[in-house]
């Protein structure tokens, strides 16, 4: 009787804890009013800054210049076509020389507790953000410890003479010579439009440091709240020229371990996942509220084959290596499904990219009768030099390399791999001592300029970008040709053409274009990823009707 | 009686100049902040006390100097970062000892029985289990598999809740917010998990300690008395078996306060609880020493306060410590 009754007050006591927990639980599961509006985004770490201009990196990206401001014109989501943004329209005058951009009326800056704008948007904000990172005299220009990354690595301190007030709502741009890649500079993040009003205020206030750290812009959301290391609050800017977003709030929850990362997914504690593992795309596909959303990046790996040295001087050679490597066994085994096959220097979600080109199909036999054809009857040994470092483009170059030694064996080439820490990589590269290797390029600027030039023109076999060494006169004269045209169908006629002469000459063996992805719940609507692989926020909206319980109580 | 109070404080201030000693010598080692320790470079003995000296000033006024990276001041971190550690280990307590304390007089009433057997092995297990691999198994199982607790962190992300006390569940209640109780379970929500995991260890020990005091309790001859006087067995259980078994208990709970301010430090970091312990690894991650310094020296005082507290608790509650003089 005794053990009875204390059972039965231990019993009570399990029973109330088993009802406070629950209590607990389902408490939490009627919380669907708060979240109904709120988009929960898993970011892979904090940002250095809230000023765009002051960064190269993706996370300050998409917690700075996407959000929060907006640029004269912008990437189109999910490709590199350039849209009006602040800029409603613009001009580029016959030389190429001089930009002129007409401006939106009616926008206006984010009101917070820290600053009321009394005027819109104008000219003078374009003047503001782009004299600071130009002018060295600039009360902004030196207050950050952080340094202009793109403005000034990109050369535009050169390339912009002057930037010219012409009223209110027109400004120009006058360029030392003539550039057309200028235009989709302007849309690059480091390009977003701060506001000079506010400038002006934090300087009467002495703490211009703020600029950076309370920012203010006209995009989309304004930052509410920020706890380093743990998340940024967002709420929708009431004001905004598009409209104010169907979401109330979106929160960066801050997590860099990427198993974390992927358990708040599953827990349905975030909406967005940044960067999964491969692991976790295969795991995703099994769970049906949550989705993989893809889209193939900027970039692309390769290999490249020195022209200037034998056997890759001749360019049967450099085919039938084409035709020997297995791409499909690469993108499976390297990439795991990750990536996309490449045929063309640029990737194709770049503008230029030309659809019709003819890749070399994998055939062993045929890349045999192309050696024998170019005298190598009993094959030859090559050495391909790779990084052993995870790149962006490519996630393991030596298990790359091995594969493509596996498949050069079949046509009786006798492969060495040689692996080097990325540093001392790109100094052995550039200065052409390889046979071969293992390269890889990301764009961030959109402009297919940026691959032609860079990695195949004879100007770049001294800056050390062309790996292949590869210098055709008339295709080095046709970029630059490209480069100063204003018109992008002119332009484009240009790239199809250099595109087959690439294809014919062989230089490389294009393997791979690496896909970014995100993992998405599938009450997330309309997210779409920024071209440079980054996230985006704007337009996206909530479907909770379809919402499933968590434990179905 | 202040006497006693008198003494602790004593023991307390020496073991804190021991600890300002040593992590002013710390900074001689390491380049911690020229403006907590003077940028002279001294090999005289005497010179160094006086730096030590200024040293302790700072420390006393609360200059801790300024973190390395975000430029924010250090005890300014700490004490924004504290709240959520208190408010975890306070929670783990609460579950350890409101578990732990039953659990025991269950198994002391059914000693050498399959019941103590059970427990008293359970809690072996418990005792010995590391608690980062325990916090990941019941974070696969409770929030993975069963969708019963969410996976990290103090409270849902769609909740805006500003840090007044730094306490959550205090927050949520006193914010203006619409959703002000939603987020208060919300929180509790939370805090459940991390407060099983951290509050395991402590629970064992309860458990055992509990189990044992009560035995030895049982078999007293006033026991027999009062069950002879026709008491109600709970009454006799309760009441008289439990007080008298409650002196080890109480001194076993007090040092496991410590234990436990100690201890969230890796249940943080599994649960990504923005408490003191995530606040210093990644100052860890990121050499910034200047917050290494403060936080080293804020948990450390906070330990020594705490073990002054108990052993002036014990020596209140327990009449034999305090009749002895």
């Amino acid at each position: 009787m005794i053990i009875n009754l204390f059972n039965l007050r231990l019993m009570r006591l399990l029973k109330w804890i088993i009802i406070s927990v629950l209590l607990a639980g389902c408490n939490f599961h009627e919380t669907k009013s708060v979240k109904d509006n709120v988009l929960v985004y898993c970011s892979e770490g904090s940002p250095e800054t809230f000023n765009p201009q002051l960064s190269t990196s993706n996370t300050t990206f998409d917690a700075s210049s996407r959000p929060i401001y907006n640029r004269l014109i912008e990437f189109k989501p999910e490709s590199t076509t350039i849209q009006p943004s602040l800029a409603t329209n613009w001009e580029v005058s016959k030389d190429g020389k001089s930009y002129t951009f007409n401006l939106r009326k009616g926008v206006r800056f984010h009101s917070s507790h820290y600053f009321q704008p009394e005027r819109e948007f104008n000219a003078d904000d374009v003047i503001f953000s782009f004299e600071r990172q130009k002018n060295n005299d600039h009360p902004f220009h030196n207050i950050s410890s952080l340094k202009f990354g793109y403005f000034d690595s990109m050369g535009l301190d050169k390339l912009i003479n002057r930037i010219e007030k012409l009223d209110d709502y027109t400004v120009r741009f006058i360029l030392n010579r003539a550039e057309s890649p200028f235009l989709s500079a302007l849309a690059m993040d480091f390009a977003s439009i701060l506001s000079a009003e506010y400038g002006e205020h934090l300087l009467a206030a002495q703490t211009p440091e703020f600029i950076d750290v309370h920012p203010v812009g006209t995009g989309p959301f304004q930052l509410d709240r920020y706890q380093p290391d743990a998340f940024i609050r967002y709420k929708a800017n009431p004001d905004y020229w598009e409209g104010k977003q169907l979401l109330a709030h979106v929160i960066f929850a801050i997590t860099p371990e990427p198993s974390l990362r992927f358990a708040r997914m599953l827990a349905g504690d975030c909406d967005i996942m940044a960067k999964p593992l491969p692991i976790h795309i295969k795991a995703a596909q099994k769970h049906d509220n949550i989705q993989v959303i893809s889209q193939p990046g900027l970039n692309i790996a390769y290999l490249a084959m020195n022209t200037q040295k034998p056997p890759f001087n001749n360019q049967l050679v450099r085919v039938a290596i084409n035709h020997a490597i297995n791409k499909n066994s690469i993108i499976k085994a390297v990439y795991r499904e990750t990536a996309t096959k490449a045929k063309s220097p640029v990737p194709p979600n770049m503008w230029s990219y030309d659809q019709s080109l003819i890749d070399y199909q994998y055939n062993p036999e045929l890349a045999k009768e192309l050696l024998l054809e170019a005298g190598f009857s009993s094959g030859f040994k090559m050495n391909i030099v790779t990084t052993n470092a995870q790149r962006s483009y490519n996630p393991n170059a030596k298990k790359m390399a091995e594969l493509i030694q596996q498949d050069l064996k079949k046509v009786n080439i006798q492969v060495n791999i040689t692996s080097f820490e990325f540093g001392k990589f790109l100094s052995y590269t550039s200065n052409g001592l390889h046979q071969s290797a293992l390269a890889g390029w990301v764009s961030d600027n959109g402009d297919p300029d940026n691959f032609f030039s860079t990695l195949l023109s004879c100007n770049a076999t001294h800056s050390g970008t062309n790996a292949a060494f590869w210098c055709d006169h008339s295709f080095s004269e046709l970029t630059a040709e490209a480069r100063s045209k204003s018109k992008l169908n002119e332009r484009l006629i240009i790239y199809k053409t250099l595109q087959k002469t690439f294809k014919e000459a062989a230089p490389w063996v294009p393997i791979a274009h690496a896909t970014q992805h995100f993992i998405v719940n599938s009450r997330i609507k309309n997210f779409k990823i920024a071209s440079n692989g980054g996230a985006f926020f704007t337009n996206v909206y909530l479907d909770n009707s379809n919402k499933k319980s968590h434990n179905g109580d | 009686m202040t006497k006693i109070i008198l003494r602790q404080l004593i023991i307390m201030l020496l073991s804190l100049i021991t600890l300002t000693i040593f992590t002013f010598s710390l900074t001689r080692f390491f380049p911690v902040d020229s403006s907590i320790t003077g940028n002279a470079n001294v090999d005289n003995a005497a010179h160094l006390f006086f730096h030590y000296f200024d040293y302790l000033k700072l420390i006393v006024s609360g200059d801790w100097g300024y973190s390395r990276i975000n430029g924010s001041d250090v005890l300014k971190d700490f004490l924004l970062y504290f709240p959520a550690t208190i408010e975890l280990s306070f929670a783990a307590l609460i579950i350890s000892i409101s578990i732990g304390l039953p659990l025991g007089v269950f198994a002391a009433r059914h000693k050498n029985m399959w019941q103590d057997k059970l427990i008293v092995s359970t809690t072996l297990v418990g005792y010995s289990m590391p608690i980062f691999w325990w916090g990941m198994l019941l974070v696969l199982l409770f929030s993975l598999t069963l969708s019963l607790t969410p996976v990290a962190s103090r409270i849902g992300f769609e909740y805006d809740i500003l840090p007044v006390t730094g306490f959550m569940l205090i927050d949520t209640l006193i914010s203006n917010k619409p959703y002000a109780v939603e987020a208060f379970f919300d929180a509790l929500h939370h805090l459940i998990l991390p407060a099983i995991v951290l509050g395991t260890i402590p629970l064992a020990i309860f458990t055992r300690v509990t189990r044992a005091s009560m035995i030895e309790a049982l078999s007293s001859d006033y026991i027999r008395t009062a069950k002879a006087k026709g008491l109600a067995t709970s009454r006799i259980i309760w009441v008289h078996a439990l007080r008298n078994a409650m002196i080890p208990i109480i001194t076993i709970i007090g040092l496991q306060i410590s234990v436990l301010i100690t201890g969230t430090l890796i249940t943080e970091i599994i649960f990504s609880w923005p408490g003191v312990g995530k606040w210093l690894l990644e100052a860890v991650y990121r050499r910034d020493l200047v917050t290494i310094h403060g936080g080293l020296l804020a948990i450390a005082s906070t330990v020594i306060f705490i073990n002054m507290l108990i052993e002036i608790t014990t020596y209140l509650i327990n009449p034999r410590l305090r009749l002895q003089k």
